[in-house]
């Protein structure tokens, strides 16, 4: 997993945040190596999507850095940390609803290409941003619903379309907000196939409250509480903490 | 129209890159069914040569709410100012023939545009910051000042009694402005219809699907790192520039102004063409501009005193029984024709 020699793509150092009185992050230390799987679990009210936020620029930290490829993006915003290779998926959908599944992706592909401003048709580029968004439904099972508008796909398309989204910008680093959240039992298999079969390059931080998902996908975890970092660690490292057992996993067996 | 069949496709990533570009193609390439409307308004000044005063005033209504559909119907901004920028390309043509004595209509309709996008530029960059009820009571706020500044320097603009002293020179050179105002509407059809073509053929640009994602989910478009705030402003310069130019038709057209160009009335006037025709799809806008019109005239001539309760009653009807405009109910029957035939 982490091996030295690897590269660190994201990193923070100290990362903090209130919301008013409320401190909501304190001092998080993360480093996302290429090709890595890691997970950030915690119970309810953690902090990790406010941690997913901060990461991509929605929100500032009061104190601490982030970094992207050894670059300070602290004070960048959400855009230019996309062009520097951050994608993400968000927990509850965030599709263009009325618009196809190809239409979807087409989108963040033209976005990618840099035509997402241009005022004429290419018929060229138009059939580089179609060919490269089917490849991308493609790489999540999509392409029998590519030209379907999104209100009428499952909901486990649905949240293949989420992901397609993310990959569509071609990241270096991809951030998924419980990308199995809801999804029905006839279509998890789908959804966690696709995230397995992710590109072996990519880093990936996953938040997830299925155990299941965690320990099949995760090579690493960090347990987030309080908005703290209560353990960093091989899954089974995570598992055998007692702390981590009271704080989050027995809860969620007993509940 | 060209079915992709998604099921045809298969794996082949050839196939699936064809099946992809025939969705494109069906969606927004012309049809020929395109020129229908551009065909009606053509055969007017030969077979209603009566009507051709009026048919111009249509025509500029036309494409006033065109550029109301290409913000509200495609990125999706409210707005209850775009009086604003129809006034200030009125005064514009209007006070460069009045006041400066220039008279050659097409470079003053080119300034009515160029004036009013760059105040649409200025403006948009300023209230696109904000979404909903406070980017609505901004834009009537901005027509409002526009308006009071008409109303204060009635030196320049003659206030409430009009900007008078309006006249424009042949048209090239070469065709002078009859007195059944043939001129006038063919005038006002080829500069409607170059504008409408411009405006179809952005929407259906990688832009125009831009400002469709940033109508349809704001957040997800700044998450792929989409310039938000200057895509919206762009779109807001174009429809200015639009409006300006319709604008500045009324003015030559009429060779008469009066400060109702910048009023909400006027504001509120096109966004209820939009809605009665149908927002998102440009021909809403033709369709809502011709029947708006129509129905105003006639109402009017029956009862001179509430022909406005008798629009008020036919928007009710409109948006009670097709709440997509009277073009969603053309839109709703092909799009049903299309399944039929799959």
């Amino acid at each position: 997993m982490s091996g030295t020699g690897v590269p660190v793509l994201l990193s923070t150092t100290g990362l903090s945040m209130s919301f008013g009185p409320f401190q909501v992050i304190r001092g998080v230390d993360l480093a996302l190596r290429r090709g890595c799987r890691h997970a950030l679990i915690g119970p309810n009210g953690a902090g990790k999507t406010t941690l997913v936020n901060l990461l991509t620029g929605v929100l500032r930290p009061g104190r601490g850095t982030i970094a992207i490829g050894g670059k300070d993006v602290t004070r960048l915003s959400e855009r230019e940390r996309v062009r520097h290779g951050l994608a993400r998926t968000f927990q509850i959908n965030q599709l263009f609803r009325t618009l196809t599944a190809f239409e979807n992706v087409s989108l963040a592909v033209s976005r990618r290409l840099g035509r997402d401003g241009v005022l004429w048709r290419s018929r060229k580029a138009e059939r580089r941003t179609a060919a490269e968004a089917m490849g991308v439904l493609e790489r999540v099972g999509l392409t029998d619903d590519a030209f379907r508008p999104v209100r009428e796909l499952s909901y486990g398309s649905q949240r293949l379309l989420e992901i397609a989204l993310a990959l569509a910008m071609d990241p270096a680093i991809l951030l998924m907000d419980e990308p199995a959240a809801g999804v029905p039992l006839g279509e998890r298999d789908r959804v966690l196939d696709t995230v397995d079969a992710l590109g072996p390059e990519l880093a990936i931080l996953i938040i997830e409250h299925d155990m299941d998902l965690i320990f099949r996908f995760a090579s690493e975890i960090t347990v987030l509480v309080d908005g703290a970092v209560l353990r960093h660690g091989t899954p089974d490292e995570v598992a055998r903490d007692e702390r981590v057992r009271d704080a989050y996993l027995g809860v969620a067996r007993d509940g | 129209m060209a079915d992709p069949d998604p099921l045809e496709a298969a794996a082949d990533p050839e196939a699936l890159g064809r099946a992809a570009q025939a969705f494109v193609r069906a969606r927004d390439d012309l049809r020929p069914a395109d020129a229908i409307p551009w065909l009606l308004a053509l055969a007017v000044p030969f077979l209603l040569s009566q009507e051709c005063a009026f048919g111009t005033q249509i025509l500029i209504m036309v494409l006033f709410a065109l550029s109301l559909d290409f913000i509200l119907g495609y990125a999706g901004i409210v707005t209850l100012g775009q009086a604003a920028y129809f006034g200030l390309g009125a005064y514009t043509a209007g006070l460069l023939s009045a006041r400066l004595g220039w008279n050659e209509p097409i470079s003053g309709l080119l300034a009515a545009g160029l004036v009013a996008a760059a105040a649409g530029a200025v403006s948009g960059w300023i209230l696109l910051r904000y979404r909903h009820l406070a980017l609505l009571m901004l834009t009537i706020a901005i027509s409002t000042i526009l308006y009071e500044l008409a109303n204060t320097w009635s030196w320049l603009t003659g206030g409430f009694d009009g900007l008078m002293g309006i006249s424009i020179s042949p048209l090239l050179g070469v065709f002078d402005w009859d007195l059944e105002g043939r001129t006038s509407y063919l005038y006002a059809l080829v500069v409607s219809m170059l504008c409408f073509l411009a405006l179809r053929r952005i929407t259906v640009s990688p832009f125009g699907q831009t400002l469709h994602g940033i109508r349809e989910n704001t957040a997800r478009m700044r998450a792929i790192g989409v310039p938000v705030l200057g895509r919206l402003t762009l779109a807001y310069t174009i429809s200015a520039g639009i409006a300006g130019i319709g604008g500045g038709l009324l003015a030559q057209a009429n060779s008469f102004i009066t400060m109702q160009v910048l009023s909400f009335d006027t504001s509120a006037a096109v966004l209820t063409m939009l809605v009665l025709g149908g927002t998102g799809r440009l021909y809403g806008a033709m369709v809502g501009a011709v029947v708006y019109m129509l129905a105003a005239d006639r109402l009017a001539r029956l009862s001179p005193e509430y022909w406005e309760l008798g629009v008020g009653l036919l928007l009710v009807f409109v948006v009670l029984v097709c709440p997509d405009g009277l073009f969603g109910v053309v839109d709703r029957l092909r799009r049903r024709g299309w399944r039929w035939r799959q």
